[in-house]
């Protein structure tokens, strides 16, 4: 046993001999059996399922964020909708607006439209923005 | 690394960070939330890990560094101590070794820094060499020296303050 002490103290035991050492020492009040002792009601145990718990909690933190990216990937689609119909709808919409002259060419086909017979005298021309209101008798 | 090597090769080092981040922040509740957040930490650079010359050793320096940062945090001037010097807890018939326990804490206080440290990772923790040199940041023969000092030392002190008489059936104090 002195030779095992002497590895131990050596930093030379293996396993084997360690748990050995521990064993011999256990009812011992000497004092490596104190030492040895010591050192068993020192070691903490890891709570049971530990590791399990542990992958849980992985699993969990991987979802979270999985559910945040999403939601930051929604609220980027959502912005960028929001972002065209703002910019891009207006474009459109005055793509589609009348020039003048092309109101102006309108204006005169509309005016072809009324028959030559009406009494021109008796007409009366009400120019609005986009509407002209021709009253006659 | 994939999910499965991480979950095999490090999320099963858990229950062996455990006993440190118990030791080092004082109780097991705080040690089994830190041995989460330490997990997580883990699993966010998981990809960096996959070849890791001592992957063990790298778990445990983090673990370290993790709860030095909570107590940091938690009390940011008090100054850390390898051991704390925390009564085992035991059945009744440890309670008379209580004296004789105190005087090994004693001990331990009394070992310089760097070998308590070592002797404390190796002996309580159940740490390897090559855990404890990529901890510490010491070569394995280097750490095998120290723990060898602080054991030589324990031993010398306490053959120097019990002997132990047969027949008594407790211990005689010699010399403190």
């Amino acid at each position: 046993m002195d030779i095992l002490l002497r590895k131990y103290e050596q930093g030379l035991v293996s396993q084997d001999e360690m748990d050995l050492l521990m064993e011999q020492f256990e009812d011992s009040r000497s004092g490596p059996g104190v030492w040895f002792n010591f050192l068993r009601l020192q070691k903490k145990k890891a709570p049971e399922n530990l590791n399990h718990q542990v992958w849980s909690a992985i699993q969990s933190h991987v979802k979270k964020k999985n559910r945040r990216v999403t939601l930051i990937i929604s609220a980027a689609a959502s912005l960028a909708i929001l972002i065209s119909l703002i910019f891009i709808t207006p474009t459109l919409r005055n793509q589609k607006e009348m020039t003048y002259e092309e109101k102006a060419a309108k204006l005169e086909e509309a005016l072809s439209l009324i028959s030559e017979h009406n009494n021109q005298a008796n007409r009366e021309i009400i120019y609005e923005d986009e509407i002209i209101l021709i009253y006659t008798e | 690394m994939t999910s499965d090597e991480f979950k095999d090769n490090v999320v099963s080092l858990s229950t062996r960070i455990f006993p440190i981040a118990a030791r080092m922040l004082g109780n097991d509740e705080d040690a089994k939330d830190a041995v989460q957040e330490i997990m997580i930490k883990l699993w966010k650079c998981k990809k960096q890990l996959k070849g890791h010359p001592n992957l063990s050793g790298f778990v445990f320096l983090t673990t370290r560094n993790h709860c030095l940062d909570r107590l940091k945090k938690k009390n940011p001037e008090q100054t850390y101590s390898v051991y704390q010097g925390e009564m085992p807890k035991g059945d009744q018939d440890h309670v008379e070794y209580a004296e004789a326990f105190s005087f090994v804490q004693e001990i331990i206080k009394e070992l310089p820094d760097n070998q308590k440290e070592i002797l404390v990772l190796y002996d309580i923790d159940g740490l390897e060499f090559e855990e404890i040199a990529t901890l510490t940041g010491l070569k394995i023969e280097h750490v095998r020296v120290l723990l060898s000092r602080a054991r030589k030392f324990v031993r010398e002190r306490l053959t120097k303050i019990y002997s132990y008489e047969q027949g008594t059936g407790g211990y005689t104090i010699k010399e403190v």
